[in-house]
């Protein structure tokens, strides 16, 4: 560096420096401002944590009086009618049977046992039964 | 100034202890940054309540996001992150002041210091360095205020500006010669 190019750069430093006149006083009314403005922040975050606590509570109590009736639902929904199904579908074979099982209560297969019910049934199926 | 960048551990420990919340850290912070920072953004803006304005939110942010800060390497020290932050808010309220001007009454736009120091309030020095500065190609104003008013070493310089060291020095080199030849004047 040379002799004019340092004192350029001294004057300019020097410069940069005078700009600390009065530089106490500005410390502290900007550190004043500083502080109310983390205290500012800080405020800012603990309202936004009771915020989403809130959401997070409303949420559980949500989630708590909806999951019971919900899962109560959906038993009502599939558990419930899929036995009635099975129970219709047993039904409506027995009923379909009925009047062969009668036939065969009133036949010669009177008191017969399941197998021979069953047999009377194979029998009648027969092609050319009738 | 020196002590930014003499003391690197010490820097750390301090770091530290504000991310751990210590208030009389954070205090200190302030008290070791507080010089630096103001100088920059009064040599940047040129009107102590703006400087004032900009310091203030510097550190604000600085304390909401030191929680975040990594020292990956000693090239990248806190200064740097501080004084990225600081030209972050003058670029900001260069964007501010140019909405308020487009959008306000034609009086407010004389009153806009644009930068310029406030010859009221200023001495001849800081009236002849701010002139000499004005003329100077942005990045070597920027590097040449961060390196003078903000006590940067020409590492930390880089680091600032987002730069290669060489960069840096190159810009400090001509920019300090560019600014010989205008207050020579």
């Amino acid at each position: 560096m040379t002799t004019t190019e340092g004192s350029a750069r001294g004057r300019a430093a020097e410069a940069f420096r005078s700009l600390d006149e009065g530089g106490e006083l500005v410390r502290r009314r900007v550190w004043s401002r500083v502080r109310e403005g983390i205290e500012q922040q800080r405020m800012r975050r603990r309202r936004r944590m009771r915020w989403y606590a809130g959401i997070a509570a409303t949420a559980a109590a949500c989630v708590a009086i909806v999951l019971p009736s919900a899962i109560g639902t959906a038993r009502t929904w599939y558990e419930p009618s899929q036995a009635d199904e099975q129970r219709v579908a047993v039904a409506a074979v027995m009923q379909m049977f009925a009047p062969q099982q009668d036939l065969a209560a009133q036949g010669d297969n009177q008191g017969g046992s399941t197998d021979e019910f069953f047999g009377y049934l194979v029998q009648e199926g027969e092609p050319g039964a009738e | 100034m020196a002590i930014l960048t003499d003391a690197f551990g010490e820097e750390r420990a301090l770091v530290y202890a504000c991310q751990a919340g210590d208030e009389a850290a954070l205090s200190l912070f302030y008290e070791r940054f507080f010089g630096p920072i103001y100088r920059y953004a009064l040599a940047s803006l040129g009107r102590r309540e703006d400087a004032e304005d900009v310091a203030a939110e510097v550190f604000v942010k600085a304390y909401r996001g030191i929680a975040r800060f990594r020292f990956q390497d000693e090239a990248k020290p806190v200064t740097a992150w501080l004084f990225r932050i600081a030209r972050n808010e003058v670029a900001d309220h260069f964007r501010r002041a140019a909405r308020r001007i487009a959008a306000g009454p034609i009086g407010a736009q004389q009153n806009e210091p644009a930068g310029r120091f406030d010859p009221l309030e200023t001495t001849d020095l800081v009236m002849d360095l701010s002139r000499a500065l004005r003329t100077l190609r942005d990045a070597q104003r920027e590097a040449i205020v961060l390196r003078l008013a903000g006590g940067l070493s020409t590492r930390e310089v880089a680091a600032a500006l987002g730069k290669p060291e060489g960069t840096a020095r190159s810009l400090l080199h001509h920019g300090i010669k560019a600014l010989r030849s205008e207050m020579e004047r």
